[in-house]
Formats: C-alpha cells, sequence, structure tokens
C-alpha cells in the first residue's frame, strides 16, 4: 500500500515538474496557438488569456491545470491542426504499444537466451563474444540502429516494409480494444494482423538491441552467483542431472534480479520510440513527439512526459509487486 | 595518540596504493580495458588539439569542415575524403573531428557536476537523515520516472537550443542517481570508528563530509561515474538529432545522423559513419569503466 502511495506521490511530483516546466517555457502561449491572428487582433488574443486563466495567479493557474487534467483535458495540439492533445494519443499510444510489446518479447528473449549460455560458457569464447554483441549494442544510440537495420532489411533485402503501422491498401479493423493488432486478430481479419506485425519487427527489434545487453549483463551475474548457493549443491547432491539443475534451480532463481531492470527497460524503450517511430515514419506516439518537438508544441510535449511518466510509474509499481511474488523473502513496504 | 594515527597510516596507505596498481595491471592485462583507455585516449586527445586549434586558428583537419564544395557532393569514402562528403560537398571527415570536442565536454561536465553535488547532497543527507533525507529520496523518485531524454528535452525547450543549454538541462536531472549512491556509501561508513573519533574530538558535521565522508566514498562513485559518461554522451547525441545542441551550420555527431539520413539510399554511410562514432565513444568508456570496477572490486 505504502509504495500505490509513492507511485500516487511520484506522479503528483511530475505533474507539478510539467506545470513548472509550461510556465517557463518560451514565448507567450496565446501568440504560439493563434499565430500571426494573435497580432492583428489584440482584443481576441486578450480574451483568449482571460479564457484559459492565464491573467489568474498562479495557484489559481495550477488548480485548473489540475482539474482539466482529471477531466483527461490536456489542451489542443498546434502540430495536428489543433486536434485535442488527448484525441492523439488516443491513436498513437495503441500504435506505440503493439512495438513495445514485441520490443519487450525480443528483449526477454534474446537477454534470456544469451544471458543463460553467457553463465554456462562463461570465461570462454563463447561469453566474450556475447559480450561484444551487447556491449556493441547498448552503447549504440538507438537511431543508428534503427537507421542500420533500415538499410539493411528494407532497403538492401527488401524484407520488411516501413513507412506506416500497417499496410493502408488493407481494411482496418473496428476499434474494439483500440489495439489494430488485437483487433484485427479479433475480428480475424489475418491480412491486416500481418501486415500490422510486418511493420512492427523492424521498429522493436531496434529498440530490443539497445536493451538487452542490461538483461544479459545481470542475469550472467546473478546466475553465476546463484549456482554457488547451497540449494545448488543440495540438488547436485541428490543425483539431479545438470540440466535440471542449471535450469530448473539456477535459472528460476536467477530471474528475481531481472524483474528489477523493468522499470529501466520500459525507461529506454520509452525513449527510444520517439528516435525509432521517426526513423521508420511510423504513427505512434514517439513519432508524436518528434513533431512536437520540431513544431514547439509545448500541450503536445507536456502532455507525453506525463504518459511516459505514467507508464513508468505504473510498470515499476507492477514490477515491485511482481518482486514481493517471486521472491516470497521481499516484503512490500 | 600520534602512534596510533602511524599504525593507521602504515595500514591504509599501501593497501590504497596497491589498489591502484593493480588497476593499471589489471588494466595492461585485459584487452577490453586496454582497448577502453585507448579508444577514450584518442577522442580525448583530439578534442584536446581541436579546441587548441581553434584557439591559436591553426585548421588541423584535411579540409575546413564548414565550406562547401571542397569535394563533388555525395562522393563516397575515398582516401580523399576519408568518409566522403554530403550533398554540399563538405569533408565529412573534418566535420566529425571538429565536433569531437562538444560531445566529451558535454559528457565530461556533465558528470562532474552531478559527481560533486550528489556527493554533497546524498552523504549531507545520509549523516542528517530525518525529514530532509526522505525529502531526497522522493525527489529522485519523481527524477527517475521520467525519461532523463524527455526531461532533458521539455527543459531544453524552455532555455533554447544550443550546447550551453543542453549542458544545463543535462546538469538539472543527472545528480539523482549520484545523490542516491553517496547516500548509500555514506550510510555505510556512518558508524566506522574513525567517523565516532571525528565526531568526539569535535569537528563540526560539514567539515566531517570534506574530510572523512567524501574521500572514503569517491572511489565507489568514480567507477560509476566513468561507466556513466558514455550514457550522458548517448543522451546528448539524442537531444543532437533531435535538433536541440548546435545550430546548422556548425556540426554535431547527432544532428549530422538526423541530417544525412535523408540521404540514406544514394548514401548509406553517411548517417552510419557519424552513428557508428558516438556508439565507438560510448563503447570506450563502457569498457574503460568495467575495468576500473573489476581492478578496484568495487562492486
Amino acid at each position: 500500500m505504502r509504495r500505490f502511495f509513492l507511485a500516487i506521490f511520484v506522479l503528483l511530483g511530475v505533474v507539478v515538474i510539467t506545470f513548472i516546466l509550461s510556465h517557463s517555457l518560451g514565448g507567450d502561449p496565446v501568440v504560439a496557438w493563434l499565430g500571426r491572428t494573435a497580432g492583428a487582433h489584440p482584443a481576441l488574443a486578450e480574451a483568449y488569456r482571460i479564457k484559459y486563466h492565464l491573467r489568474d495567479p498562479l495557484w489559481v493557474q495550477f488548480y485548473y491545470y489540475i482539474t482539466n487534467l482529471l477531466q483527461g483535458n490536456l489542451g489542443l495540439s498546434p502540430s495536428r491542426g489543433f486536434i485535442p492533445v488527448s484525441e492523439v494519443i488516443g491513436e498513437t499510444l495503441p500504435l506505440t504499444l503493439q512495438i513495445a510489446f514485441f520490443a519487450i518479447v525480443l528483449t526477454l528473449v534474446l537477454g534470456t537466451v544469451l544471458g543463460v549460455v553467457s553463465a554456462k560458457y562463461h570465461h570462454r569464447t563463447i561469453d566474450r563474444s556475447i559480450r561484444s554483441f551487447y556491449l556493441a549494442g547498448i552503447s549504440s544510440p538507438v537511431f543508428f540502429l534503427a537507421i542500420l537495420l533500415l538499410i539493411v532489411f528494407t532497403l538492401m533485402l527488401h524484407l520488411f516494409p516501413s513507412g506506416s503501422a500497417a499496410d493502408p491498401n488493407l481494411t482496418a479493423p473496428t476499434p474494439i480494444t483500440w489495439i489494430p493488432m488485437l483487433d484485427s486478430l479479433i475480428e480475424l481479419n489475418f491480412p491486416y494482423f500481418l501486415s500490422s506485425v510486418q511493420h512492427t519487427i523492424l521498429p522493436s527489434l531496434a529498440l530490443a538491441l539497445g536493451t538487452f545487453g542490461v538483461i544479459v549483463r545481470v542475469l550472467r551475474s546473478s546466475m553465476l552467483e546463484v549456482m554457488h548457493a547451497n540449494y545448488i549443491r543440495t540438488a547436485r547432491a541428490k543425483g539431479l542431472d545438470e540440466n535440471t539443475v542449471f535450469f530448473k534451480h539456477g535459472l528460476r532463481n536467477a530471474m528475481i534480479p531481472v524483474v528489477t531492470l523493468a522499470s529501466l527497460v520500459i525507461t529506454w524503450m520509452m525513449t527510444g520510440t520517439i528516435f525509432v517511430e521517426n526513423i521508420f515514419a511510423y504513427p505512434g506516439i514517439g513519432q508524436y513527439v518528434f513533431q512536437a518537438l520540431a513544431a514547439q508544441d509545448y500541450p503536445g510535449i507536456l502532455a507525453t512526459t506525463l504518459v511516459f511518466a505514467i507508464i513508468i510509474v505504473s510498470s515499476t509499481l507492477a514490477a515491485d509487486i511482481l518482486y514481493a511474488v517471486v521472491d516470497p523473502q521481499i516484503r512490500l513496504g | 595518540m600520534l602512534e596510533v594515527s602511524t599504525e593507521e597510516e602504515i595500514t591504509y596507505l599501501p593497501k590504497i596504493q596497491g589498489r591502484f596498481r593493480d588497476g593499471f595491471r589489471v588494466i595492461r592485462e585485459d584487452l577490453g580495458a586496454l582497448i577502453g583507455a585507448l579508444i577514450v585516449l584518442g577522442f580525448v586527445t583530439t578534442s584536446i588539439a581541436v579546441y587548441v586549434s581553434n584557439l591559436i586558428g591553426v585548421q588541423i583537419t584535411p579540409y575546413n569542415p564548414l565550406q562547401e564544395n571542397v569535394g563533388p557532393a555525395l562522393a563516397a569514402p575515398s582516401f580523399a575524403h576519408l568518409f566522403g562528403t554530403d550533398i554540399l560537398g563538405r569533408d565529412v571527415f573534418s566535420r566529425i573531428v571538429i565536433a569531437t570536442p562538444a560531445d566529451f565536454s558535454v559528457g565530461i561536465v556533465v558528470i562532474a557536476s552531478s559527481f560533486f553535488l550528489g556527493a554533497l547532497i546524498g552523504s549531507y543527507a545520509a549523516f542528517h537523515g530525518g525529514l530532509l533525507d526522505e525529502a531526497l529520496m522522493r525527489v529522485t523518485d519523481i527524477f527517475f520516472a521520467i525519461p532523463a531524454l524527455v526531461l532533458a528535452m521539455s527543459i531544453g525547450l524552455a532555455l533554447g537550443p544550443g550546447i550551453t543549454n543542453m549542458t544545463v538541462a543535462l546538469m538539472i536531472i543527472w545528480w539523482p542517481p549520484y545523490a542516491r549512491l553517496a547516500r548509500g556509501e555514506a550510510l555505510k561508513i556512518a558508524h566506522q570508528n574513525y567517523i565516532e573519533a571525528a565526531k568526539l574530538s569535535g569537528l563540526g558535521r560539514f567539515m566531517i563530509l570534506l574530510k572523512h565522508v567524501l574521500p572514503n566514498i569517491t572511489i565507489t562513485m568514480l567507477v560509476y561515474a566513468t561507466l556513466d559518461v558514455g550514457t550522458v554522451i548517448l543522451i546528448y547525441s539524442g537531444l543532437s538529432y533531435l535538433g536541440l545542441a548546435v545550430r546548422p551550420p556548425h556540426p554535431d555527431w547527432g544532428e549530422m545522423v538526423s541530417l544525412y539520413q535523408d540521404w540514406m539510399i544514394s548514401a548509406p554511410w553517411l548517417p552510419l559513419i557519424p552513428g557508428f562514432i558516438i556508439a565507438l565513444g560510448v563503447i570506450g568508456f563502457s569498457l574503460l569503466g568495467d575495468g576500473i570496477r573489476d581492478a578496484l572490486e568495487v562492486y
């Protein structure tokens, strides 16, 4: 319960920070919204200032800011033709969740397999090659990885398409869960499902290549540590074969510290989508951040900052709870 | 009294010296750490050379990095143009060399400021305890919840683009992990005898922090910091890619990737080379940091 309140507190802090930021951002927001019209019609600009409480004291503005937030009113987005920011996020976030889902699966698979191999053959050549491989991955800027994948797999080998979230010529599924990939599965619209998977693979691979290294690193060292534990000696003494000991007794326990990496991994993925979606022209929330940044669309940037923070805080909370479930020695404080 | 202090020195000093000597030995024997040290050394030398040449007004690059049409547009890498030329016929190798000091100095400056700020705040909180300590931990919680790049991006927008402003934005957000680390390390030594002795001898809290706590937590923090320089360079290159760091025509690695990605069909090496250079710098610091960590066995 304490953790839950802490999460709420952290989110509140994030809201305060975004509020402060929104007020220190340069320029008059009314001028930013209205463009040239503001200069031509000072009375109109003044009316907007009064309508949006820009003439009120700061704490009153904060009150309105919070009330608007709670009502899901995040302002209008100049970079998207002044449609509500909440609508833009509603459109883009599900697409990003598709990428994030595949990226997390790829990260876990790559990280676990290579981590186990590394631990099993530690200090041998294969361990060293894996280390070089993941070191190259985590050291590369994610935009470099994305461009590399795009050049090799799309431009040279023509294996995967890019440029949208799915083939625009296919009939899109009706929104049920609002996540197109799931919706197309529910409607048994397989061509659309396949197309969206094809469009998702390279962006999520780019994200995974930059992230899986942390898992390999942690899993390898925790595996090596676990294999020296007393219960491993007991298991071996019982006469179990080495594979059962390694995977059933070793790996299971070695996976526990990996859970704590969840918030780190999610943070990297969220940051990565800004670059990856831009490079693959994938219309997710990351591309929105990129475009909002170019157009100085402050409501968009602040809202996406908040959305990113909510995702990170809730996944950290989930990881903490999961941690307590998989390791009974940890008690939720 | 005198006897005690000399005895302590005798047991203490050789240990530290031994650790550093071990460190150099391990770096010599550990191929990875050696490569890392060489890469970092290479970049540092380039940075200093470029900086000095800027000061005295000498051109050390084969071509003027800002001058257009020094070669044919979009030429492939060759001996005349090591990394090829861009659409305006500018020499890419010269542009990459000239951008080195920016990326490296941002990394070093941000880490150095976070190191000192974090060490001071963290160890003070550990010794003070109570409400201040709790407040610090919660503030760092909030900072952890927003991705560094996104926060730096918003602060950077508020300050306006530019290398100095991006450095300031990164300095504002980068210290919390250092404060946490310093706090943890300081808590470990808070009840050591020499701290008690310093307290008994009537030393003020601030002097205890300065003379006894900080020197003893630096090694752990130094290892973390070395590994972290690469991360700052990565985030900075991201900001630069987003167009927040330098104004064209001035080159910067991240900005070059985003500028050159438009030609990835006709000249795929153009965006790949600056991206690879960033990765190389980050790998250098990772390998070096890993090597130092193994040598000192801090973790």
